[in-house]
Formats: C-alpha cells, structure tokens, sequence
C-alpha cells in the first residue's frame, strides 16, 4: 500500500559554530515520515536527536548552527530554501510538545492569552498590522477566547473558562502539560513532535499523558515523531523508529522488527540495558558520548563497539537496506551480508 | 564540579594573555592606562614646563591657544596646560590606589567575615553596610570630606569610607557562594582554623571578581574625586588637579574653551580606558560584577 | 505582613542614617557657634547660642531633640546658605530635582530599552559591539565635563538651547511643581516651549549613564530570555518574530531589569549635584552642593536625610511592583 510521505529528511548535516570550535552535530542524517504513522527516534542525551527534532520545527538557532548540506522535505515543500514567510506558515502545520512544561510556558502572562495570541495570529493571516488590531478591538477576541476555551475543553481540562485567567504558576506540571498540547493542536497541524513528553513529570500523570496525546492523534488523524531515549516508552507507542548515535542515525527500521532482531551494536547495547538510558556509561557499552569537536574517524561508533572491522576507523559506514524498510549503517553488517 | 575549577585555572599564562589580546577594547584601555601611569610618574621629566604645575606663573602668556611651545595652551595663569596635566595624572592615579587600598582592605575582610559565619555577626555588619548604602558615593564623600575641611587628602579619605561598603557586599556575596564548596568542607574536616579557611582558601578564589571590581571601581573613584575637586571640596588651587582645573577653565568659556576641555578630556579617556580594561577582564573571567 | 517587616526594616535604615548624620554633624571637629555667630561674639552670646542649640547637654539628649525638631516642627535647622529653614528649602527645590530626575530616566529607557533590544538580536555582530563601545562611553564621562561640553557646544556655538537655569520667562501656574506638566495643564505652550528647551540639557547629560547601564542590562537579560523553553514554544507556533521578542521577551527581560534600574534613581540624585551646578539648575542637588561648600551642616544633613529617604522609598517601590508584574510572586504570597 502506497503511502504519502509527510516528511523526508535526505542526508542532513548541521554544524554548530561556537568559540571552542565547530560540533558537527548531524551527520548525513535520513528520516522518513508517513501519513498516519507514529514514528520515534531514540538516542542517548547528546545524540542529536533534539537537533533534528528542532531542525523540522524550524526552531534551531541559525547562527550558532548552519545546515551544512542536505534536504527536508515537507510535503513538496523544500524546508530549507523556503522564504521565511512560508516556512511561518509551515510551522503551523508541524506541532511542537516540548519536554519540560516547568519552563515551557511564559510565567508572567496568563495560560489563555498564550492560546489567544495564536489563534488570533492564525486567523489575522499572519499579517502583523491585521492581528494588532484585532488583539486589542472586536469581537474576534471573544471568539478566539471561545475557541481556547474549546481546546482546553479538548484536552480535558475542567473548567477552561477559568484556566484562561490562570498563571502557570498555578497550574500543575500536568495540567501545563495539557496545555501545551492545546497550543499544539491551535494550527490543524498534521505533525505532532513530542520531545521526550513525559520525562518531565511523575509517573502516574506520565502515563495519563500519553494516552491522551494518542488519543488527539487518533482523532485529528495526525502523524507523530516522538524523541525520547526511553526504548521502553517508544516500543509502545511507535510504529517504526530511528536510532540515533553522536548524530548519525545508525538503523532504522519497523518496531517489532527491530527489538526482534537488532543489527547494529548500539542498538543491541541498548536493548540490553532496558528500561532505561543515561548518557553516562551504562551496562554493555563502555566509554562515553564523543566530544563532537573531536569526533573518531571514521565510524562515530568505533571506539565504544565490540568488534570493531579495520574498515570502522577509517571510513564511515554507508546505509545499506538490508530488508526493505530496514536500515544500517555498520561495516560489520555490511560486509557480513 | 569543583573539578572543572581548577582545569579551567590551570590554563597556561601565556595561553591566557594570547585570549585576552584578542579583545582589541580590552588592550586600547591597557595600552592607554600604561601610557599614562608612565607619563605620571616621569612628569617631572617628561613635562616641558614642570614649574607651572606649581606656582610658576606668566601672566603675560594667558590663555594663549594651543600652538607651538604649548600643545595645549595656557590657563589664565600663563600655565601649561600640557604640564600640569602630567602632575594632575599622578594625583588622579594616587587617588584611585589609595582610596581602593583602604576600601578594600576595610571591605573585604569585613565581607568575609560577615558571610562565613552568619547569625549575628552577618547581621550587625551587613546592617551597617546597608546605612551606609543608602547614600550615593559622591553625596556621602562631599559630605564626610567637608566636614573634615576641604582637602585633597580629605576628598580621598571621605571616599574611600564611602567605597568600602560594595567591596564588602561583593566579599560577603561571593562568600556565601564559595563556603558551600567541597573544598571548604574538606578543609572544615581536615581541623583547619576559620581564619585560615577565610583568607587562605575563599579569597583566593574571589580574585577574579576583585580584580575586575578594582578595575571598573578605580574610574568611578577618579570620576567622583574630580567631582569633588570640582564643585570645590576638594584639591584647591593651584594644585593642578584636573578637576579644579575644568572648575576654573569654566570661567574663560567659550572664548578660552582650552583650560576646559584637556582635563576634562583626560579624565574621560582615563576613566574610559579603565572601564574597557575592566569590561574586557569580566569577559575573560566570565563573572558578573557591576 | 512580609510588608510591614519590609517597613520596619527601612525604618531602621532611616533611623541609622539619620543618627549618623547627627553624629557627624555634632561630634566632628568643627565649629557651629563660631561660624553662625562671627568672630566678633561675646561670651554670653556664645554661652547663650550653646544653650539655644542646646550644645550644653548630653549626646542623647541633643538626638532626641533633633529628631523632635524634625518631626514635631518640622524644622531641620537653620540654613547658612539661605537664611530659612532647610526643610523649607527643600520643600522649593525638591520639585525641580526631581522633575530633572524623572526626566532623565526616562529619556534614559525610551532610547535604552531598543538599543538593547537590537543589541541582544545582533549578538556579536557590529551593531553589538558598537553599542557596547557606547555604554562604555556613557559612564565613563565627567558629567561636570559633558555638562560644560553641551553647554559649549548646544549653547554657545550653536545657540540652540539656553546655557543655564530652569525656565526664561515666567513659570507656569504651581499645580505640581513640575513645569513641564504645570504648562502642559495649563495649555501654556510658550512656558511648556521655554521648560523644555531649559531641561533638555541637563537632562541628556544625566541621562548618559543610566542609559548605558539599562541598555548593557536590557541586553543581557534579553540573551538569556533567547534561549528559554517557552520562546522556543511560541517561535514553534509559528508567531511572529517581532511579537515573540517585544512582547514576550522583553516583558520578561525587563522584569528582571526593574531592581537595578529603580536604584538607579538615589543613584542619579548624587550626580544631580554636579549636573545642577554645571546648569544653575535650582534643585535640592544644587542646594546641597553649596551648602556643603559653605559647610552649612543643617543644610547638608537635611539633603543627605532626604536623599536617604528616597532609596528607602524606591526600596519599597520596587517590592511592590514586583508583587504587581510577577504571578509567581503574588501567588507565594
């Protein structure tokens, strides 16, 4: 079955210019995204994961980082030779659930002026006079302060009339949590991305949480991309995902299939250590992710690996699909096959 | 974290001076400050009329305009300006050393004491601070320096009674800080004696902020002690203070404007030299002083 | 009642101060009899001035009669300077002080406020370093110097404002005590016209400092506003650039800013002193700088109390206002 694909990512590399040096912190990264899929992508803190996550969101500082070289598709529409006005518009279409909802809403303006604010946006076309008048005269206010009402109402807040006037400070992490996905869901937006959503909070919301994000996306028939470094947290919800190491994403491939049978090391290591990740040195992998100034030659992974090749210090390894929808990037496996 | 400390410390001398010269601000106002503390302490030689920053006179040369012979004109005395501007940098540099010699010295260790050990003592002495905060430097300097008898040697004294107070908070900020360091407790349980802790181990580590502190501090010092030699309670004539001798240039506005604007002029570059050496020492020490 | 605590403690401060005042005043080496009096006084008009002032009791006796005098008769003792009483003295001046004050500071934020806007969004760029280049500038001038220097080069070269004093013609009608409002009230624009001519000299000079230092703040607050979670949440819906920084960041930046920038006002009343001399502006500043001259100590310590007074009061200015533009504040309360 043919599918439309909603986002392509080709062979993206993203560099980071700071005063100790250059972090080559993508690295000839590829991701594809279907319509109605849910996608994830795992790595430890550090593995660039949050980069690419923000690189689609449109939201990575541009000085300090600068793409370096490669595609993103969205739709037809090509991300990164977009005029900025069209990629404002874009932005609506690609949701953003940020990881720590502490800090992810502005403490000195109540919850419902953030969601007027965008709706109000939205509506006066992006046009920065049109939406100054309208913030301040007419009834486009009530009705935009309506229409918040409604999506608090969606993601289950009681009593949103009230909530509107509510600082986050007196919110709990859950309930700002809720709201951010309402703000989420302002736009129509056909793709979701949740950085590590549930991180933030207890575990008895987390799971609360979760379930009413599948939920939204069950209805408003939107694709997903969850970032996470929890395998535990993904196997659940994804249906394919990516793994990704110090910036290169080193297999990829449908769930079941890939905790069936995991090619490359990293992603053995990490089976072996669920539930959970830290970025310190954790069971079956020794060492520590690289500095990305100075990076290993070669294969990013080769000085942490089991059985490193020759090959592995010397050249990176190309992606090869070794069953259809199965991807890795792995002179072992390569030559193996 | 402590750990990082001392690599970052570590780094070499000559690594450091190399990332500091990249600041050009940084090195116009070090170059600067160099330039006139040489030309201060060589006046005497260096000046081509050394007499006139005394009581030499020539009355038939006053308020001559810059020209030849006299770089920067003459006062209403027939003095040269140029001059007495070299003996005016030797005042205005002793003022800065003297008044922060004595603030700090009063300040510091009164700010570390009050913030290593707390209750009581923290109090009396953060209070005392605070009274003596409310009123700006120049105001409470004028005040104390009249009541002593105007005088340059009493502008000095006054501000420098004046200035201890934000060397103490800064000791007594940077103090709480330091003490919930690991080092301080490993000392603590290795029985090392609180006045050891103190100034042997959390001053060192407050260098880098004094040091800026001194820096900035030593301009807004020279700013206010030639506020005060200016509105009058302060250096008297004919010391050639540059702020008594803006105050008396001001007269010969705008015809002479001369006597006027050279001092005032080299306070400024002074005072703005200090100010880009010590902006670009808090870049290069990355702390936050005001 | 954090509030009340709040009050109480300023009190002290204020009553610190005033007791180190009178101990200046009283028990620094210095003369007062002699220099009201004049050389040519008797012994009994000596003895009898001693007694007046009541220089022939004990210390604490004398304070408590300081504070009675300033609280009961509200008299601060005699001006040298000006042959009245200081309290009444600045009661006159202090409307013109602070109307310069009020001036200043807020020339200071109109032109601050987008310079370090602009400045924070160029990070590292020339606009950046240029503005740090003026900072620098800003505090590094005398302002005695800069004061004479556009009094020379506005006032005489080119004749486009007035070299000194508040007002050339007739003040406006007394409704404030701030000519430029009184005029603007009283629909008197040559006054109006004539005050603002007369303020905008010293106020730009006063004027440098401050807006050097909320610009260097404004900036610095904002490049730490730039990297926050909820700016990349709104910058992620898709809003624009302009309303994500002037509304979202700059509210929070400024907010942050407001301490430093309210002290900057008792800050500015100490280099009121000189600009006020430099402009023969008739405020309390110029006021205290004769008399400190003239060592007409009522005078100086009467300045200095009120000058105390004033931080005291922006002290607890601040505190509320913070209740006021930050939830997280009033909330714990």
């Amino acid at each position: 079955m043919k599918k439309t694909v909603l986002l392509k990512a080709r062979e993206v590399t993203v560099h980071f210019d700071t005063i100790d040096g250059t972090l080559k912190v993508l690295n000839r990264a590829n991701l594809d995204i279907y319509e109605g899929e849910v996608i994830g992508i795992v790595g430890e803190t550090g593995s660039g994961k949050s980069v690419m996550a923000k690189l689609i969101l449109g939201i990575l500082p541009m000085p300090p980082a600068r793409v370096v070289s490669g595609q993103v598709f969205f739709r037809d529409g090509d991300l990164l030779k977009m005029s900025p006005k069209e990629r404002q518009v874009l932005k609506e279409k690609v949701a953003y659930i940020p990881q720590d909802p502490m800090t992810s809403l502005n403490p000195l303006f109540p919850v419902g002026s953030m969601l007027i604010d965008a709706i109000i946006w939205k509506r006066s076309n992006r046009s920065l006079g049109r939406y100054l008048i309208t913030r301040r005269f007419g009834p486009s206010r009530r009705e935009a302060a309506e229409q918040a009402a409604g999506l608090l109402d969606k993601v289950h807040i009681a009593d949103p009339q009230d909530i509107l006037y509510r600082y986050p400070v007196q919110l709990s992490g859950g309930m700002r949590q809720r709201v951010l996905l309402a703000m989420a869901l302002i736009g129509k937006p056909e793709l979701l991305v949740a950085d590590e959503p549930t991180t933030a909070l207890d575990v008895t919301i987390q799971k609360r949480i979760l379930q009413l994000i599948q939920e939204k996306v069950r209805e408003e028939k939107l694709s997903s991309l969850y970032i996470t470094h929890d395998l535990g947290v993904a196997r659940s919800l994804c249906d394919r995902i990516y793994v990704m190491y110090a910036g290169t994403v080193v297999e990829s491939g449908p769930m079941g299939a890939m905790l069936e049978k995991p090619l490359h090391p990293y992603t053995v290591g990490l089976l072996q250590s669920i539930p959970k990740l830290t970025g310190e040195p954790f069971d079956g992998i020794p060492g520590q992710v690289p500095d990305y100034i100075h990076l290993p030659s070669g294969c990013r992974f080769h000085p942490r690996c089991g059985e490193p090749t020759r090959r592995c210090a010397m050249e990176e390894p190309e992606i090869l699909e070794v069953e259809p929808g199965r991807f890795v990037s792995c002179h072992r496996i390569s030559s193996g096959i | 974290m402590n750990e990082a400390a001392p690599a970052k410390r570590k780094e070499g001398l000559a690594r450091s001076w190399v990332r500091f010269r990249k600041n050009h601000l940084a090195m116009a106002g070090l170059i600067f400050l160099i330039v006139i503390t040489v030309a201060a302490i060589l006046a005497p030689w260096m000046a081509p009329y050394p007499k006139d920053a005394g009581l030499g006179v020539h009355f038939d040369k006053a308020l001559s305009p810059p020209g030849p012979g006299h770089i920067f004109g003459t006062d209403e005395a027939g003095r040269d300006i140029f001059s007495r501007l070299l003996f005016g940098a030797r005042l205005s540099l002793m003022l800065a050393v003297i008044v922060l010699g004595i603030a700090f010295s009063i300040g510091v260790p009164l700010g570390i004491i009050a913030g290593y050990f707390g209750g009581a003592v923290d109090e009396i002495i953060m209070r005392i601070t605070d009274i003596f905060s409310s009123i700006p430097a120049l105001v409470m300097a004028m005040a104390v320096c009249v009541l002593l008898k105007p005088s340059l040697e009493n502008s000095m004294i006054a501000i420098a009674l004046v200035w201890w107070r934000s060397f103490c908070r800064l000791a007594y900020g940077e103090t709480l800080s330091l003490k919930q360091e690991d080092f301080v407790t490993v000392s603590r349980s290795l029985g090392s004696s609180s006045f050891y802790i103190m100034f042997r181990e959390i001053l060192p580590n407050m260098t880098s902020s004094l040091l800026v502190k001194i820096t900035l501090d030593a301009g807004y010092a020279i700013l206010v002690g030639t506020s005060i030699s200016y509105l009058g309670a302060g250096a008297s004539p004919p010391t050639p203070e540059w702020g008594i001798m803006v105050a008396e240039g001001r007269h010969y506005l705008p015809g002479s404007w001369w006597p006027s604007l050279f001092p005032g002029l080299a306070i400024f570059l002074t005072v703005l030299s200090f100010n880009l050496l010590g902006d670009g020492l808090r870049d290069f020490f990355d702390v936050k002083v005001e | 009642m954090y509030f009340f605590r709040r009050l109480f403690y300023m009190f002290l401060v204020v009553v610190g101060v005033s007791m180190l005042m009178f101990a200046l005043v009283r028990v620094i080496p210095g003369d007062p009899i002699g220099l009201a009096l004049g050389a040519n006084a008797t012994k009994e008009d000596i003895e009898k001035m001693r007694h007046e002032m009541a220089l022939d009791q004990p210390l604490h006796v004398q304070y408590i009669r300081y504070v009675q005098e300033i609280f009961w008769h509200s008299k601060l003792g005699m001006s040298l300077v000006e042959k009245r009483d200081v309290m009444e003295v600045i009661r006159d001046k202090f409307p013109a002080t602070l109307e310069l004050v009020l001036a200043a500071i807020c020339l200071a934020m109109i032109f601050s406020i987008p310079l370090g806007v602009t400045a924070a969004m160029n990070r590292g760029g020339w606009w950046d370093h240029f503005n740090r280049l003026l900072a620098l500038f800003g505090v590094s001038f005398p302002h005695f110097w800069s004061g004479l220097m556009f009094q020379f080069i506005f006032g005489s070269i080119l004749a486009l404002t007035p070299l000194t004093g508040r007002i050339g013609g007739t003040p406006p009608t007394d409704i404030t005590g701030f000519y430029l409002l009184d005029s603007l009230l009283t629909l008197n624009w040559g006054a109006f016209k004539d005050s603002l001519l007369h303020i905008l000299g010293p106020a730009v000079i006063l004027s440098l400092g401050p807006l050097a230092n909320i610009t260097r703040l404004i900036r610095a607050n904002m490049i730490d506003e730039v990297s926050k979670d909820y700016i990349a949440v709104s910058q992620a819906t898709g809003m624009n650039e302009l309303i994500v920084r002037y509304k979202y960041m700059l509210r929070n930046a400024f907010s942050s800013s407001l301490t430093t920038i309210g002290f900057l006002i008792p800050l500015m009343l100490g280099s009121a002193f000189v600009v006020e001399k430099v402009f023969a502006w008739p405020g309390m500043a110029r006021f205290g700088a004769d008399a400190i001259i003239a060592s007409d100590f009522n005078g100086v310590v009467g300045v200095t109390l009120v000058i105390c007074l004033a931080f005291v009061f922006v002290n607890l200015t601040i505190d509320i206002l913070y209740e006021v533009l930050d939830p997280r504040i009033r909330v714990k309360r």
